[in-house]
């Protein structure tokens, strides 16, 4: 008989408009992983939100080990209940050290003598990240670290304060497979040591392999419990989404190739040395572990970083010297931090539509016509299925999804020839992901040549006709057709790793 | 060897205001012979006290991507409330200018952080508010402020106002150890920071604000009490240049006005450079009038050799 530790009852959270959460009622068990999946908006991380005390519920209620609970902020959370979380969104403060980020929230433990000591503080730090085995140094401003190591820390963090209950949501998005693996341990430890992991994914793949317990949310409600052993992906997908299989999540390949649109040769600079082509009808992908220069490579395409190289388009040698070179001669590139790079979020959603294409909605005295704005604006949002309530709306109100699918959309008003994309589906839902693979599939079908960089499996075996293995700044591999497969994929990573 | 090296580098980088306060005192020091005097420094020092109390006021809330623009107008206050209480009690009327500067830090902190009013409207609201009362209390400058009250913070020694260096001092630990080395300080850089993620750590921002405000118009009250000593009299305007200098100080020290960078030490130092500025101005005997234009422009070449030194430093 295993231990209750956390139950809810009837769990209710309202914001403007819409019930986040309705109705919750679910039952944690000690030495459990529990899984949450469901869509964007689903009311999953809310929900996380409300078990770590940053949210009130606004009714229903919660029992620690058969107590009821009320009303609890994060910091009684943490200390009295052993719940720790590592939010989606990032809780580092850029502008300091690792240090002083790994404990913000309890640097008066650190006092002597009244003033926090920097030297605890460093090797407190110091020894739960070594204990983890992550390397990063402490003094180092968080603003300086990349992605996965800011990750890597608010994981330590967490693990830092020995919950007996902890949230993980979306945590992996950033993180290469290497380190995956390693979360993985960490959880299934917990789980050994008799704690409860609840685990937030949109990865399936990760929920089957992790989970005891799958729950599944759908428009803030519970709409289903499985036990994690007994349940295939695409039963898990259906849940989700209603109807669509696990295949039909991306588009279908290329049947036919065309001619070289794109070649890329003696590209070098910041530890990259490669070259590669891009061809007619043919979605092409670069791979490899974290750090390996797939997105370093592409900034440096576009124009971001200089580099040496030759450029050849239709067979023609081009100069790219800076991002206005590479504009000029029809190239767009899609980063993965969208909102930092490319979207203005304070202006409305038709006006990030037309940005890009300004010229094509001006008179000729440089005078935007509105209606030929709205026209522009009308057809990609229709074309794309954005979810907007008009086209006047704020950007930064629409759901990670949509905000990519404008950015990516865009990109059809311009004559484009080159689109270079970097994790262009990274943290979104399923539905939306679908949608952002259709729209590349349809620019690579009218002969424009899409180079990605993927960092997920299922996506890199599923999408890309043709893939790229990259290590330290070379190409080491390269798998087309039927040689996509996890397997050789994940071969072609660690043998280059291990000579 | 190579690591103190490094160190060093890394305290220029940090502290880079204050070596530019060096450099302003040798270029002074070459066209104003007698200005690196003991005495004049000393004295530009003691001059000092006053603004930097508002600038380290200013500081801390700008610290939480606020803005203070009370600064001025509670030293105004203080010298108001001390010239017509002073009469009746000396310690009590000192009283009730720490409480009054303590209310308004609350109503600043309130709507500021509760409320979520814009700390520019709020504290510009409040602004005119404190200079109205200022007025009724003292429609022109007058009254009466104790002579033992004045020597006591003053500590005139030889013609020497050691209180005054005392005091500055205190201002200037009191705030770098706040701010380095108490908790509170590193969550008002934290919440001034990213205030979202503050949120999401559990941290109770509206309380570091508020508490920021409370703080920032202590420090100015504190600065008012010199100000009376100063004076010796109730002036409801004397504080109003105070403001823009203190705004001037805060961002020349390096503080970013979006919050969560920025040292209080460059803070002391910007405070001082352009303190010396207005006291070069004197020694080279400008008039009156041109004054102000030289100081403005002086201004200017300060914070462009700033600048010029922070870009090369970012890269």
């Amino acid at each position: 008989m295993m231990a209750e530790y956390l139950s809810t009852e009837n769990i209710t959270k309202m914001f403007p408009g819409v019930k986040a959460v309705d109705n919750a009622s679910l039952t944690f068990n000690s030495g459990m992983v529990y899984s949450i999946v469901g869509e964007n908006g689903a009311g999953k991380s809310t929900f996380a939100k409300i078990l770590s005390g940053i949210y009130k519920a606004d009714m229903g209620k919660i029992f620690i080990k058969g107590k009821e609970v009320v009303d609890y902020n994060a910091t009684e959370a943490l200390d009295k209940y052993k719940i720790a979380v590592v939010h989606q969104d990032e809780t580092l403060f850029p502008e300091m050290s690792v240090a002083e980020n790994f404990f913000m929230e309890v640097m008066g433990r650190f006092y002597k003598k009244g003033f926090i000591s920097y030297r605890e503080l460093k090797k407190t730090a110091e020894k739960s990240l070594k204990d983890l085995n992550i390397n990063v140094d402490v003094n180092k401003k968080v603003k300086y670290l990349r992605s996965d190591e800011r990750k890597m820390l608010e994981f330590a963090r967490a693990i830092y304060y020995q919950p007996n209950f902890l949230i993980l949501d979306e945590v992996t998005a950033p993180l290469p497979e290497d380190k995956i693996e390693a979360v993985f341990t960490w959880i299934k430890e917990l789980r050994n040591k008799t704690k409860v992991v609840l685990y937030i994914s949109h990865k399936l793949r990760e929920v089957l392999e992790l989970s005891d317990e799958i729950v599944v949310f759908k428009d803030g409600k519970v709409a289903g419990k499985i036990h994690g052993s007994k349940v295939k992906m695409d039963d898990l997908i259906q849940m989700m989404v209603g109807e669509k299989s696990f295949k039909a999540i991306f588009p279908e390949k290329a049947r036919t190739i065309g001619k070289t649109i794109f070649k890329v040769k003696n590209l070098k600079g910041r530890g990259i040395d490669m070259e590669f082509e891009n061809r007619e009808g043919e979605i092409l992908a670069l791979a490899g572990l974290a750090g390996s220069g797939m997105k370093e490579a592409l900034r440096m395409i576009y124009g971001v970083v200089p580099k040496s190289g030759d450029f050849y388009l239709d067979n023609k040698k081009i100069k790219i010297r800076s991002v206005k070179d590479a504009s000029a001669h029809g190239m767009v590139y899609i980063s993965d931090e969208k909102e930092a790079e490319e979207l203005f979020l304070n202006q409305s959603v038709k006006e990030n539509i037309i940005i890009p294409s300004i010229d094509k909605a001006a008179n000729k005295l440089g005078i935007l016509k509105e209606s030929a704005v709205d026209k522009f604006a009308k057809f990609i949002v229709s074309r794309f299925n954005i979810k907007t309530p008009s086209l006047d709306t704020l950007t930064q109100s629409l759901s990670g999804g949509n905000k990519q699918k404008v950015v990516v959309g865009r990109c059809l008003l311009k004559n484009i020839r080159v689109l270079l994309a970097s994790n262009p589906t990274v943290g979104l839902d399923i539905a939306s992901k679908t949608e952002i693979y259709n729209i590349l599939r349809d620019l690579a079908k009218k002969g424009i040549a899409v180079t990605v960089y993927l960092s997920e499996l299922p996506e890199i075996v599923n999408f890309p006709d043709r893939v790229l293995i990259m290590y330290n700044g070379k190409i080491v591999d390269e798998l087309k057709g039927d040689e996509i497969t996890e397997e050789n994929i994940l071969k072609a990573y660690f043998e280059k790793v291990s000579e | 060897m190579s690591e103190k090296l490094h160190n060093i580098k890394i305290l220029l980088s940090e502290f880079y205001v204050v070596f530019l306060l060096v450099m302003a005192w040798l270029f002074f020091g070459i066209f104003a012979p007698g200005f690196l005097s003991f005495r004049n420094i000393f004295g530009i020092i003691t001059f000092s006290v006053i603004l930097l109390a508002a600038s380290l006021a200013q500081n801390v809330v700008v610290l939480t991507g606020g803005f203070d623009l009370t600064v001025g107008s509670i030293i105004s206050l203080v010298t108001c409330v001390l010239s017509v209480l002073m009469v009746y009690s000396v310690i009590g009327s000192i009283i009730v200018a720490i409480l009054l500067g303590v209310l308004i830090g609350f109503v600043n902190g309130f709507c500021a952080a509760r409320l979520k009013i814009d700390p520019f409207l709020v504290t510009l609201s409040v602004m005119f508010l404190i200079d109205g009362i200022d007025l009724i209390l003292r429609p022109a400058p007058g009254g009466w402020i104790d002579k033992t009250f004045a020597n006591a913070l003053l500590l005139n020694i030889g013609g020497l106002n050691v209180g005054s260096i005392i005091a500055f001092l205190a201002l200037t630990i009191f705030c770098v150890v706040l701010l380095e080395k108490r908790h509170f300080g590193r969550l008002i850089y934290a919440v001034g920071g990213a205030e979202d993620r503050a949120i999401l750590r559990g941290i109770n921002t509206q309380k570091v604000k508020m508490l920021a405000y409370v703080l920032s118009c202590l420090l100015c009250t504190f600065g008012g009490l010199y100000m009376a000593a100063y004076v010796q009299i109730g002036d409801a305007t004397i504080g109003s240049p105070i403001l823009f200098a203190s705004i001037a100080a805060v961002l020349l020290g390096g503080t970013s006005v979006s919050g969560g960078t920025g040292r209080a030490l460059n803070t002391v130092a910007a405070t001082l450079i352009i303190s010396s500025i207005t006291n070069f101005l004197f020694y080279i005997r400008v008039i009156e009038w041109w004054k102000y234009v030289f100081n403005g422009a002086l201004l200017i070449v300060v914070a462009s050799v700033y600048y010029w030194i922070e870009r090369r430093r970012e890269k």
